[in-house]
């Protein structure tokens, strides 16, 4: 019986203390989510609610969101739960902003589509320390851009946007404030700090100079040089170009989002102007630079494809050659220690924005042109006295490369002017150089050999058709000189010149026959024409013979051949000991006659070849290059074989000369004897 | 509201006092201020925690401001009783000494854990609001740690996120329970007396208490910075008593958070949405 009333007893002791559990677990409950979703709270529709009449266009279980007003979160967020007093004193970000151009994706918005806390965050989602949790409650990952991009999917368009998914290269800081993504790679909020109280860090006004530099401090040496345009246009006085008044210096070409064209630009742009477009905005003549108008002439700057890579340039294989190729639109001066110049300043070989000087070494332009580094140690080097004499009179400076090349000159090849002529001899001709030329030198004004590969000025010899000025010795690896002049092993020559007169020969392949012939007089300077000829400052302008005594005979080509042929002369043994044909009688020469050519039988007069009539002398019979008329005999056997009728340098057969016009029959006899003074008046 | 609600609601807040009156706001380009102290001189200070500074305005409104290097994010504000101030900062964590010329005299860092939300000079001793850590921290003014109150709860000498602390006569301590929605008491002895009020959305309980003041004659005063409003509580025991306007209407600030009463009776308002301070008279 006890027992039994000591179950009731405890029965009644149980029920009102689960009871009253049950109360307080309803109103632990009530208050759990009440303490946010107060319009779930039961005296909510009291008239002694305290609740503030909230105006909200959020719709939550088909109520007004005020779970969802701003003033419930701050609340909490004013710091006395959580210290967001940043986050709700900035006027970033804020559900007033125009989003009228965003595609928002799976976000929640108010009934009239505006923004509000609860379409980035929501506290229902997984707390931040719990795996997978987003901070703070956000609904998608922010830190990666993905929350972001949910709206802002246009500004992660490559190329017209900054970067994103990028890492920063180790001189590169993020700026202060700015967060990099757990893989440490440029998001959104590297620079949009969402909630601050600028739209992006450290921002001035438009101004956003203190948060690119954290970034790219490198491209501020622009400042105060002619680039930078708020600073430029500012000084003009002019209205002319954007109004760019208060903004940073990189605001005139770029934009940060949604840019015209690559790199963010933020100029219109004429995509038919491929990768210089950029440039060609402004250097045009219709540009903000028309005074530095790009007008298409001297160095290539489109259509081409860089083959290898330059790393002095940052050029890969692969990259269109553009104007930004050699020009570093950001610095004036390569070495940064020039950055800034004076308004309109003109430009030098080491400034001018390149991004290399074009110094006495042609940084410039051999890191692309190689080759042509072997210029520096020869009398071309702009280093060398000549060109210092030459630069102190004239009172002007260029570099290794621009002191001959005007990169945004007009075409050479375009012109009907031959300027590389002009060009050498713009020092050529002149007092402060040791090889001058401007005698009787080699013609220029002659087409070239159909059959040579050497260039020429509209298919005719010029000074570059035989050197290369670059390099003092091509063929023998022969670089450095020091004032001294050349030989046929360098020269600044072409192609080889000695010991076989390759170079000679590409022209005057007919001469070859020369070689290895008696008059073959080569050695270790000259090649076998050089000896005889002088391509510069002959002493004669028919032949360009190099050197001869005007004492040895009396006629040009006496002089020639005698000054060996003759007792004290290197060809002693075959001094002839009869020569002159008497000169009263004039001959008619071929052409005259319309019978073949000069070179047929060559008649002369006493200073030279004669054109009409002439007499006979040396050259008439003999051909200096040729051993024998008859090509099966025209190598010698020996070095000292005695030459016959046959051979002894005899232009033609003696019933192929003309002497039968006048001596008839005794031809043979005369022809054989010629220079025998007794035997040849036999007849 | 329409006029029969505010008809009801004047029936039915019998305990509401005659109407109250704003009779200054200041403003100074402040950014969400927190906390109001007033000096024994008279002057106003609020902390203006996202611009890093304190302002201090004269009588006649005119305000000076009070940056030290190292007051990051100063956000509670108490008179000391030597006439300074005293200052806690959340993000710095340490709790500032100044004198009665408000140089910055003492730097008492706290734990790396501690989020102090508000300080109060207590004889020798400081009693610190340990926000995130649910608790009362007592330290001496070299930071020495000599006292715990509290933990996390709902239940007794408990909080769930303190925020601001004060002290009333007969040796009262208040601390604002925010998410429990009540005052919870102690006297310097460290002993909980209890608790003032509960959550709730109506008179009598708050929602979202921030601020606390104790008038010499007994009064107490807790802002609610989600309904916007003021309570006056005679003691412990007592209903609240709503501060209305002339329209009885509940006096609603936006926002509101530290609170605190001159020399003259006026009840200082921090209404930090709109960053002002406003001196309210109370019949």
């Amino acid at each position: 019986m006890m027992r039994r009333y000591g179950s009731y007893l405890l029965v009644l002791l149980l029920v009102p203390a689960f009871l009253l559990g049950q109360g307080k677990r309803k109103n632990s409950d009530e208050k759990e989510c009440g303490i946010c979703h107060v319009q779930w709270h039961p005296e909510r529709n009291n008239v002694k609610s305290l609740l503030p009449q909230l105006e909200t266009s959020t719709v939550i279980d088909g109520r007004a969101g005020v779970v969802s007003h701003e003033q419930m979160c701050l609340s909490c967020h004013d710091g006395y739960v959580k210290d967001s007093r940043e986050v709700f004193g900035s006027s970033n970000h804020k559900k007033d902003m125009n989003q009228a151009h965003l595609k928002i994706q799976g976000l929640p918005l108010g009934t009239d589509g505006e923004i509000y806390c609860g379409t980035c965050h929501t506290p229902h989602a997984l707390k931040p320390n719990n795996p997978g949790g987003l901070a703070p409650f956000l609904r998608d990952e922010a830190v990666n851009s993905d929350l972001c991009l949910s709206c802002h999917s246009s500004n992660a368009k490559d190329h017209v946007n900054h970067p994103i998914k990028v890492k920063l290269s180790p001189s590169q800081q993020v700026p202060e404030g700015g967060q990099l993504s757990s893989d440490g790679t440029i998001e959104c909020l590297t620079c949009h700090p969402i909630h601050g109280d600028r739209p992006v860090l450290a921002v001035e006004g438009e101004n956003r100079k203190a948060l690119c530099t954290s970034c790219h401090e490198e491209y501020f040496q622009i400042e105060l040089t002619d680039h930078d345009l708020p600073t430029t246009l500012s000084n003009s006085g002019s209205s002319m170009g954007p109004n760019l008044e208060g903004q940073d210096v990189c605001a005139s070409c770029h934009s940060t989002h949604n840019g015209q064209g690559k790199m963010m630009w933020a100029q219109e742009i004429d995509k038919s102007d491929g990768g210089n477009a950029f440039c060609l905005f402004c250097h045009s003549p219709e540009g903000l630079a028309p005074l530095k108008a790009y007008s298409h002439e001297g160095h290539l700057v489109e259509d081409f494809i860089m083959p290898k890579d330059v790393p002095a340039l940052g050029i890969k294989a692969g990259d269109d050659l553009l104007c930004t190729s050699c020009h570093d639109p950001h610095q004036w001066e390569y070495t940064q220690k020039h950055s800034v110049g004076f308004q309109n300043e003109e430009g030098t070989e080491y400034t001018s924005f390149l991004k290399l000087p074009d110094d006495a070494q042609g940084q410039l332009c051999t890191a692309c042109h190689t080759n042509q580094k072997k210029i520096f140690a020869s009398d071309h080097s702009v280093s060398r006295e000549g060109f210092q004499q030459y630069f102190k009179a004239s009172k002007t400076f260029k570099g290794q490369c621009s002191v001959c090349h005007d990169t945004h000159g007009s075409g050479w090849e375009d012109s009907d002017v031959d300027k590389t002529r002009m060009l050498c001899e713009s020092c050529h001709t002149g007092v402060h150089y040791p090889s001058t030329v401007g005698g009787f030198d080699h013609p220029m004004d002659i087409a070239i050999a159909e059959t040579s590969t050497l260039p020429g000025f509209d298919g005719k010899i010029t000074c570059i058709t035989c050197h290369d000025p670059h390099v003092w010795g091509r063929s023998h690896n022969e670089l450095k000189t020091a004032d001294l002049d050349g030989n046929d092993a360098n020269s600044f020559l072409r192609m080889s010149n000695w010991p076989e007169p390759t170079l000679c020969l590409d022209c005057h392949e007919d001469q070859a026959a020369v070689i290895n012939t008696d008059h073959d007089l080569s050695n270790e300077t000259h090649n076998a024409c050089s000896f005889c000829h002088a391509a510069h400052n002959a002493s004669i302008e028919d032949g360009l013979v190099s050197a001869w005594d005007e004492s040895a005979g009396k006629t040009m080509n006496e002089h020639i051949c005698f000054s060996c042929h003759r007792p004290s002369g290197s060809a002693a043994e075959k001094m002839p000991d009869s020569w002159n044909h008497p000169r009263e009688y004039g001959t008619i020469t071929h052409p005259v006659r319309g019978t073949g050519t000069w070179k047929d039988f060559p008649l002369f007069d006493i200073d030279g070849p004669a054109e009409v009539v002439g007499f006979i002398d040396c050259f008439t019979c003999h051909d200096p290059h040729r051993w024998s008329f008859n090509p099966e005999v025209s190598v010698k056997k020996d070095t000292n074989e005695d030459g016959d009728y046959m051979t002894s340098f005899l232009r033609n057969p003696s019933h192929e000369t003309l002497c039968t016009d006048c001596h008839g029959e005794n031809t043979l006899w005369k022809f054989n004897y010629y220079h025998d003074p007794v035997k040849r008046k036999r007849y | 509201m329409n006029i029969l609600s505010r008809i009801a609601l004047i029936l039915v807040c019998a305990g509401t006092l005659s109407s109250a009156e704003i009779v200054h706001q200041y403003q100074s380009d402040m950014t969400l201020p927190t906390d109001i102290a007033i000096l024994a001189d008279g002057r106003i200070c609020v902390a203006d925690g996202v611009n890093a500074r304190i302002l201090v305005f004269d009588s006649k409104g005119a305000s000076t401001e009070l940056r030290f290097p190292e007051m990051k994010r100063p956000l509670g504000l108490a008179a000391d009783d030597n006439g300074g101030l005293l200052v806690s900062d959340t993000q710095a964590k340490s709790v500032f000494i100044l004198d009665k010329y408000l140089n910055l005299k003492v730097n008492i860092p706290l734990e790396s854990s501690v989020d102090p939300t508000d300080v109060l000079a207590v004889g020798k001793q400081l009693w610190v609001v340990d926000n995130d850590g649910h608790q009362i921290l007592v330290i001496d003014r070299k930071g020495q740690l000599k006292h715990t109150l509290g933990k996390k709860g709902s239940v007794g000498p408990t909080f769930s996120y303190p925020s601001t602390i004060s002290s009333g006569k007969d040796d009262q301590i208040f601390v604002c329970d925010v998410l429990n929605g009540r005052l919870q008491l102690f006297n310097t002895d460290f002993r909980y007396q209890g608790q003032i009020a509960d959550w709730g959305i109506t008179p009598g309980q708050f929602f979202r208490p921030k601020g606390v003041a104790s008038q010499a004659d007994g009064r107490i005063a807790v802002s609610d910075s989600f309904t916007g409003t003021l309570q006056i509580f005679k003691s412990q025991s007592s209903e609240g008593t709503m501060i209305v306007d002339s329209n009885s209407n509940p006096l609603h600030f936006q926002n509101p958070t530290g609170i605190a009463w001159d020399k003259s009776g006026l009840l200082w308002v921090v209404e930090s949405a709109t960053g002002s301070v406003m001196g309210v008279q109370l019949p």
